[in-house]
């Protein structure tokens, strides 16, 4: 015998939000630091610079950048965040700190001659040492606001402030930390772009990249061009903290993130050499032309997972 | 079948105990003894007239009680010598032979009260001895009792008693809508009962009647075949609070309340979570909160032998089909010490017998899935049950998906399956032997792959599996002994994938259960038992990596680091109990239970105690009762497994109290409270050891409508409130599974002509979450970070609330029965918030709530074979 029945399909009321995309650049931005030694030998000198950008419509007050003057080495458990405590004896509270920071996008740092030495092991790993850089990116002045004690440990102790007094939220504030590791041998270069591409096409930075303006209503709905970045083979070095189950040292991946003011790209992220399988296949990013024409900015950054960063930075023509 | 028979003998003659009948000679022989005079000699017609003393009085004489403790039954006859004064008073009284047993002294002093007319001699009262007799009849006894159904405990109405001695034939009386009884003014001595009712095994028992006492018989008679009890609606959920061995604090919803009530399909497993005591799970889970407790905390039985989950994926369906219940206990704390390593609850769910009156065939269709039951008898005592369910929506609905150019396919699909095969050797013994298992998979499979993380791209999967082969004897060795023994062997599977990122555990529990029951004397039982376990498990993982040197965290392109390793865990444990019943409407039950675990090379020890005490004797009862017990919780495998977790852990401890009260109303209606309060040590917490705590504590409320012709329901709600702390150093928060309020309303009433409508409605407070707001960002990386709100779990959602209907309609036709339901969840498609979504991939300054199913209607049909 057979039930006759009647389906009566559910549908799953799960569809995912539409929150804003990470590549759009609207606010102000951090976008990446670049140590010029990601891995430096004790007593060497580091120079850090900030790619930080301003993409706000109408900033009521301009974007300043500062790095805190003082780096923060071998922190408890290798956590940027237990420096935090440190800042309680180099800040007042409820001051404009603009004076004791260090402004500007580049900043030097010295490693210690023993920040190896001084660094707790965890045992069984290369020793090393290990230095924090922080820096701020504030529409306004910036403030030592620590929470209360009941605070999570990891809770931003500084606040960006306008000339009213009001607090700056994410759209014009961004705190951030750079990683610079000491180790007696071991080096790591930054990786290199050989050239970034759209839709083939090889792109001048300096003259920048001309498009058409999508014509469509909608932006979901134009045609889509291809970034592409490439990397030469050299930029993925051998990791010696990476081995196979057979010890093979394996190799870095390398991975690109792009920002722009308009348009739309499809992926924020993706990787370029893959740590095991090296070079992969369809990299590309969809890229949709915005949809009136006008002045942009776009923004490849390159990353190996550790620590070195590169950027090229080119004009955006929206004919 | 086991039958069950008790009875409750009132003794005592004070009661109504009918004069003794005493008879007496008159002038049996007459002595003259007269102060100063000498019988002389009979004369002619000049000779003196006498005249025998003649009764005037007798106040009579009871039936000794000495008598009737010592049960004697038998008409007594004890003769005096009696001396009467010229009053006609007894001044002197003798036993001629000793009868003992009371009667000669109760005759001595009933004789002293005799008053007569005194003897006369020419008209002069005189002296006189004379020979009086007492004849002691026992007093009638009085049989009352009371017929009900085997396994839901109703009353049974319009049964005939039949009730035979040898003194008097036979005697018959019909139970009453209560299903009581009376045959009063009944011959002491032994009697032979016979119950019979339409559709039930007849029942037949010997018992002996006290002269002047009141015995009462409950006899419970099963339905007539021995698997037909769920025919009759007689599946039972019975929740027990404090719930003491044998003798329950009694929530019981039969099989109508758990069929019919809106928004559990018909699931008897399902329909816990509409009482008290339970939170509403978490979303599209299967879990159990219990009274505040961690799902981990709470176990699943099934005929004794653990099994790791109760439901499958989504909540949407238990592991078991309900046709296959015969019971299901659930306790939500102060559970008996037969039960151990938990610190939460206990559901037990009890597999019925197959049916033996021939063949049985099931088959229902919904749109969530099928499901069929085919059983019967394989001759020479010998019965079996097949069963099995499978979900559609994956088979049906993907290739809708795919043809429609979708690339995502992510639906659950879940399967389970029972097959069983009984022998009985007699009403005594049986052995069954059972092979079950349940098998949930969900996968996304994405043919695009993520370019931004390829370790986290192409497929997403979930499985939990597991089977067990179980083997269960259960014998009443004697009147007052009964043993159960129960072993199994299984594996239990759970596998999570994203990507290149795996956790792949597969543990093979071999466990094996005994209890042995003596009735050592009235009103006291002992227990003992052991409950052994040994599972031996592998593991694999391979988990995005801790921090490399010279390696910021953060960033995509992490290779995931793989570990695997395999251990053995040992938990024997034995436990022992007493059932005390000092006097009538009083138990006492202390226990005490001992584990051990070779992960941690320990032992626990746990007493408790629970303790009942019936304020009123009979209908309206009012009930007290409390428990206090000590609880323990051994590590999971993962918390001990080497190199996973930690060394030097202790199991989790849990302190149990509870007081509650239930009380009658009516028949149908009955309130039921109870006050609990968990105070919990010990807590394995990640890095700490053993050093979390916390207290769960709250008030439940069950008001319930008894299922009568037309209507069942009831209300249940729970108040608490749930706590941890971490480690002792942070402040106590909220533990994550904490419901402040939990409202459950079920209401059914049957329409007629074979229409029903049944409803529920919950309004619970929503679920706590911990916001998450923005961080630093890792320049290196490129990632931004987000900070969870300290201590977590500090925020609430809105509450919840949700409406179910369900309509069916039931047509019996010649050889089949045929159902036709709509469940419809959600009716008023309420947009409850499950969770919060955060835009993590940039800076954690936008949210969305996440939202549970909409409206669901399920439409479904049902056919059965009876």
């Amino acid at each position: 015998m057979k039930a006759r029945w009647l389906l009566l399909v559910p549908l799953l009321g799960c569809q995912g939000p539409n929150f804003d995309p990470p590549s759009r650049i609207d606010s102000v931005r951090v976008l990446a630091t670049r140590a010029d030694r990601p891995y430096a030998a004790p007593g060497e000198s580091v120079n850090i610079e900030m790619l930080a950008v301003d993409g706000r419509a109408s900033p009521t007050e301009p974007m300043r950048v500062y790095f805190l003057p003082s780096p923060c080495f071998n922190p408890p458990g290798d956590a940027y965040y237990a420096c935090f405590s440190g800042f309680s004896e180099q800040f007042r509270r409820d001051v404009d700190l603009g004076p004791v920071l260090h402004s500007g996008s580049e900043f030097e740092l010295r490693m210690p001659n023993d920040v190896i030495e001084a660094h707790v092991s965890t045992g069984g790993q290369e020793a090393y040492g290990l230095a924090y850089a922080f820096s701020v990116a504030c529409a306004g002045h910036v403030e030592y606001r620590p929470e209360q004690a009941t605070a999570a440990p990891d809770a931003v102790p500084f606040g960006c402030f306008g000339n009213d007094g009001h607090r700056v939220g994410t759209e014009g504030f961004v705190f951030a930390y750079s990683t610079v590791y000491g180790f007696a041998q071991r080096r790591n270069e930054n990786p290199t772009f050989d050239s970034v591409t759209y839709d083939g096409r090889v792109i001048d930075p300096e003259a920048g990249l001309d498009v058409q303006h999508c014509s469509k209503s909608s932006i979901d709905d134009c045609p889509t061009a291809k970034f592409e970045v490439n990397v030469p083979a050299s930029s993925q070095e051998p990791d010696p903290s990476n081995r196979s189950a057979g010890g093979a040292v394996l190799k870095e991946s390398l991975y690109v993130q792009y920002f722009s003011t308009g348009g739309k790209i499809t992926n924020d992220t993706t990787i370029i050499y893959d740590a095991r399988d090296g070079r992969l296949a369809n990299t590309g990013d969809d890229f949709k032309s915005p949809l009136l024409p006008g002045e942009h900015q776009f923004w490849a950054v390159l990353h190996d997972n550790r620590g070195g960063v590169s950027w090229q930075n080119f004009a955006l023509h929206v004919h | 079948m086991l039958r069950q028979f008790r009875a409750a003998k009132i003794a005592g003659a004070h009661g109504r105990v009918r004069p003794g009948t005493s008879t007496f000679c008159a002038a049996l022989a007459i002595l003259l003894f007269a102060n100063g005079l000498h019988a002389q000699p009979l004369q002619t017609p000049s000779e003196p007239t006498v005249t025998s003393p003649r009764l005037k009085s007798d106040a009579g004489v009871a039936y000794p009680e000495a008598a009737l403790r010592a049960r004697i039954s038998q008409s007594v006859k004890v003769d005096l010598v009696l001396v009467l004064d010229t009053q006609g008073r007894v001044s002197d009284a003798q036993v001629v032979e000793a009868r003992g047993h009371g009667f000669d002294q109760a005759a001595l002093e009933a004789a002293k009260k005799l008053v007569f007319e005194p003897a006369l001699r020419d008209g002069r009262a005189i002296t006189a001895r004379i020979r009086f007799r007492y004849t002691f009849s026992p007093p009638s006894a009085k049989l009352v009792g009371q017929v009900r159904t085997l396994t839901t405990d109703s009353p049974i109405a319009g049964a005939l008693v039949s009730v035979r001695g040898p003194a008097f034939g036979d005697r018959s009386a019909l139970t009453a809508a209560d299903g009581r009884w009376s045959l009063p003014d009944l011959p002491a001595g032994a009697i032979h009962v016979r119950v019979t009712s339409s559709g039930r095994q007849p029942t037949e028992v010997d018992a002996v009647l006290d002269a002047g006492g009141e015995t009462d018989i409950v006899l419970r008679l099963a339905a007539n075949s021995t698997t037909a009890a769920h025919e009759q609606g007689e599946t039972v959920i019975t929740v027990k609070g404090d719930r003491l061995p044998r003798e329950v604090s009694k929530r019981t919803l039969n099989r109508d309340e758990i069929r019919h009530s809106a928004g559990t399909q018909g699931d008897a497993l399902l329909s816990i979570q509409n009482l008290p005591g339970i939170a509403r799970p978490p979303p599209f889970s299967g879990q159990l909160v219990v009274r505040g407790s961690a799902p981990d905390d709470t176990i699943v039985l099934v005929d004794g032998t653990e099994v790791p989950l109760a439901y499958h994926f989504g909540g949407l369906s238990s592991v078991i089909p309900t046709e296959l219940l015969e019971q299901i206990d659930f306790y939500p704390g102060n559970f008996s010490a037969r039960y151990g390593r938990a610190m939460g609850g206990i559901v037990e769910a009890r597999l019925r017998p197959p049916r033996v009156s021939g063949y049985h065939l099931v088959i229902e269709n919904s749109v969530l899935g099928a499901r069929g039951i085919v059983e019967g008898p394989l001759g020479k005592g010998f019965s079996f049950f097949a069963a099995g369910q499978r979900s559609w929506l994956d088979l049906l609905i993907t290739p809708i998906l795919k043809a429609e150019g979708e690339t995502q396919t992510a639906l659950p699909s879940w399967a389970d399956y029972q097959l069983a095969v009984r022998k009985d050797f007699n009403l005594d013994s049986s052995l069954s032997v059972l092979f079950f298992g349940s098998d949930d998979s969900y996968d996304i499979i994405d043919p695009v792959s993520n370019a931004a993380d390829p370790g986290s791209a192409g497929a997403l999967g979930y499985h939990t599996a597991f089977w067990r082969a179980q083997a269960n004897f259960e014998s009443q060795l004697t009147s007052r002994t009964h043993f159960k023994l129960t072993a199994a062997y299984g594996q239990d599977r759970l596998a999570l994938s994203l990507g290149n990122n795996l956790i792949d555990a597969t543990l093979h529990p071999l466990t094996s259960r005994a209890e042995l029951s003596h009735q050592v004397m009235a009103g006291l039982r002992a227990n003992v038992g052991f409950d052994l376990s040994y599972q031996a498990y592998d593991f694999a993982l391979q988990l995005p990596p801790a921090t490399r040197p010279g390696v910021p965290s953060g960033g995509p392109g992490q290779p995931p680091i793989r570990s695997q390793g395999s251990k053995s865990l040992f938990q024997p444990g034995a436990y022992a109990e007493l059932e005390i019943v000092p006097w009538t409407g009083t138990r006492i039950v202390p226990g005490l239970r001992a584990d051990y675990d070779n992960a941690i090379g320990h032992w626990d020890v746990a007493p408790l105690l629970n303790v009942r005490q019936d304020l009123t004797g009979s209908y309206p009862k009012i009930t007290l009762k409390g428990g206090a017990g000590l609880y323990y919780q051994p590590p999971s495998p993962f918390d001990t497994a080497p190199g996973l977790g930690q060394t030097g852990l202790t199991s989790n401890r849990s302190t149990h109290y509870d007081v509650g009260l239930e009380q009658e109303f009516s028949r149908h209606l009955e309130l039921s409270t109870d006050v609990f309060y968990k105070r919990f040590d010990r807590l394995v917490m990640p890095v700490a050891r053993n050093a979390g705590s916390g207290s769960a504590y709250g008030v439940e409320w069950l008001l319930r409508y008894k299922a009568d012709p037309k209507f069942f329901g009831w209300v249940a709600y729970t108040l608490s409130r749930s706590e941890r702390r971490d480690v002792p150093s942070e402040p106590s928060s909220r533990f994550q599974f904490d419901q402040t309020q939990v409202l459950t309303v079920v209401a059914n009433y049957k329409l007629g002509r074979g229409w029903q409508l049944g409803g529920r409605f919950r309004l619970t407070s929503g679920d706590l979450y911990t916001p998450t707001s923005p961080g630093a960002y890792n320049a290196s990386a490129g990632s931004q970070l987000g900070v969870a709100a300290f201590p977590a779990f500090g925020a609430r959602l809105p509450a919840f609330n949700q409406l179910d209907l369900r309509i069916e309609k039931t047509r019996n036709f010649k050889v089949l029965r045929v159902t036709w339901f709509l469940d419809v969840q959600n009716v008023y498609a309420k947009n409850n918030p499950l969770g919060v979504s955060y835009n993590y991939n940039y800076n954690y300054t936008q949210s969305v709530y996440t939202r549970g199913l909409p409206i669901l209607p399920i439409f479904g049909v049902r056919l059965e074979v009876p």
